[in-house]
């Protein structure tokens, strides 16, 4: 794996992804079941 | 526990420390024993994770969603953001200086005072918490075993030493990677089991245990003095997070033993994928735990053994009376809650709400049932310790789990124990080596000698810690004390490295300078929270001294490097 043949932003952007998805799943269930 | 479960125990525990000694024999260099160099991207990710994970993560956590719901979630969400940030701006140059500790970057950048400073802020931090890493989870293995406390203290740090100081950074990663293949594995298993064990079903239990607020997992309102808000996880936290793992060297440590950046990086990131679901796994058991016990009676008191000597008593009398009531609220809770599930399945909206707030009045009577026995408890023995939910899930593995799971859930918790020390003992160890020793006391010596060096100070950290674990009982105040001083440092630290990756021009004095105002700012803030000085008030939550004393740092150095600094240069 070298440095140059990985592209960050693009893994920067699906960690962001996944936290925004986890976010609305968390919050969904708040809602769901209050 | 059965025999079975001794034996999951001891041979779990024991051939991690086997394999990890093992695999790591032989001569080392100075750069293999303190970096390693070796370790890939999910050796790493792991090793992050697994450093930290303490035992109190496993014991405490599940115990807070029973008690308090999910929402200490929150905390994380921070996590993936300053991941990001360390792997854009802080490993980079680490990697570029070629640095064993953190704190070498600072002389590079101002100078070796700041350094010094630095790592002695480390030093004192992690040194006293290192004995705390062991102390707190011992204290209630050792109550659930039945174990003398030193010998549960000796238990975790020798063998925690043993492969430490043997194998060094590498032996540190490799055994972690089986302690989190051991901590998720016996979680995961924990989880399933709940699940199987509940009298109803997984949609009935998110129902009861959402009426019963215990789904509260994101909460969009902004109050400073809230700790666990979607704000102060997505602000505040951010700052602690960078601090820990941008800063602190028992973080540091294990991605700078990765074979390259790129491998460093991924394994930062692999955390901030995976650290938030496994939160999530944790605390989501703790709250099947509660659904359990709506339906299947609970102990008045988590803690066994306080509850015994109670009941042996001259107190055994009333405690006796107390838990009768106690068990006649949860039989009419009981019946509330096979008639809430009908309602919930038949949609009646206001027989539903009428039926929650009629569980919630049963539950605040409980709660003073369950009050009453902590002060009976203080009242026969002034000295003991009444928060149970330490105990609540080991508990109910303890109870209800089968032969051998037990084991393996034990193995959990001295496990996760072990990780998170022996990654601070080797950070103790190779900063008081790099840092102080080689730095300013001994400059010319040989390899082996600063190899072997590095082992004596691992060794000398770890047997402190052992002393200081053997000794807390006696020091309740100095506990409190050292669990505090990281949310005291991690502020003015992290700005000292914010200022020297991000503002060039503020030098050596002016940042220097501005640490001892911005630590003293801090003080002031927290001496004089929820009170307020000089017609000031302030009500804040610890988190945000991370934010406060990053910034104040940052602040006070630039203001000196205008005023004062800029005239020192020129001399």
């Amino acid at each position: 794996m070298k440095e140059k043949q990985i592209q960050w932003s693009k893994i920067y952007l699906a960690l962001m992804g996944s936290l925004v998805t986890m976010i609305t799943l968390f919050y969904w269930l708040t809602c769901a079941y209050s | 526990m059965s025999n079975l479960d001794w034996l999951v125990l001891f041979l779990t525990l024991v051939s991690i420390v086997v394999y990890g000694i093992y695999k790591t024999r032989g001569k080392k260099s100075l750069e293999t024993y303190l970096k390693g160099n070796t370790a890939n991207w999910w050796t790493i990710g792991l090793s992050i994770m697994a450093t930290q994970a303490s035992a109190i993560t496993f014991l405490s956590t599940p115990g807070q969603a029973y008690e308090d719901g999910m929402r200490f979630i929150q905390f994380y969400f921070g996590l993936p953001v300053a991941m990001i940030i360390i792997s854009v701006s802080f490993v980079p140059i680490y990697y570029k200086l070629k640095v064993y500790t953190a704190y070498e970057y600072l002389e590079n950048r101002f100078d070796l005072k700041t350094r010094t400073l630095t790592a002695l802020l480390f030093i004192v931090q992690r040194g006293l918490a290192a004995g705390i890493t062991i102390y707190a989870p011992a204290i209630i293995l050792s109550t659930l075993l039945g174990w003398d406390l030193t010998w549960t203290n000796l238990f975790i740090g020798v063998l925690v030493i043993g492969y430490t100081v043997s194998g060094g950074t590498e032996a540190v990663s490799i055994t972690q990677k089986q302690q989190m293949a051991v901590m998720m594995g016996g979680m995961l298993l924990a989880g399933i089991m709940v699940i199987q064990l509940l009298p109803i079903s997984l949609q009935e239990a998110l129902q009861v245990a959402g009426k019963m607020d215990k789904l509260n997992v994101v909460n969009f309102d902004f109050d400073v003095a809230d700790r666990y808000s979607f704000w102060s996880g997505m602000t505040a936290a951010v700052f602690l997070f960078l601090s820990y793992f941008g800063t602190d060297q028992s973080q540091v440590q294990r991605y700078l033993s990765g074979q390259t950046l790129t491998q460093s990086r991924m394994g930062l990131l692999m955390n901030g994928f995976l650290k938030i679901p496994m939160q999530f796994l944790i605390l989501f058991i703790g709250v099947l735990v509660f659904v359990f016990y709506q339906f299947v009676t609970p102990p008045v008191h988590f803690n066994r053994v306080q509850t015994e000597a109670l009941r042996q008593s001259e107190y055994g009398q009333d405690f006796a009376l107390l838990e009768q009531s106690y068990l006649s609220n949860f039989d009419s809770s009981k019946q509330v809650y096979a008639q809430l599930l009908t309602s919930i399945d038949l949609d009646k909206v206001e027989s539903t709400e009428e039926l929650t707030s009629t569980l919630k009045s049963l539950k605040v009577e409980q709660q003073e049932i369950r009050e009453e026995v902590k002060a009976l408890l203080v009242t026969q023995d002034p000295k003991a310790e009444t928060r149970d939910t330490d105990y609540v899930f080991m508990r109910f593995v303890m109870d209800y789990l089968p032969k051998g799971v037990v084991g393996l859930l034990f193995a959990v918790i001295f496990a996760a124990a072990m990780s998170s020390s022996s990654s601070e003992l080797n950070a103790l160890g190779n900063t008081t080596t790099v840092d102080l020793y080689k730095r300013s006391v001994k400059k010319e010596g040989s390899e082996s000698h600063y190899v072997n060096s590095s082992k004596i100070f691992t060794a000398f950290w770890g047997l402190g810690a052992i002393l200081f674990a053997t000794y807390a009982s006696l020091f309740e105040n100095l506990i409190q004390a050292v669990n505090l001083l990281g949310s005291l440092f991690y502020g003015t630290i992290l700005g000292i490295f914010v200022v020297g990756f991000f503002i060039k021009w503020i030098k050596g004095q002016a940042v220097f300078i501005g640490a001892l105002f911005s630590q003293a700012l801090i003080l002031v803030v927290h001496f004089f929270n929820g009170e307020g000085l000089l017609g000031i008030h302030w009500d804040i939550g610890f988190l945000w001294y991370n934010v406060i004393g990053c910034l104040a740092v940052v602040f006070f150095g630039w203001v000196f490097q205008l005023f004062v600094g800029s005239s020192s240069i020129k001399r």
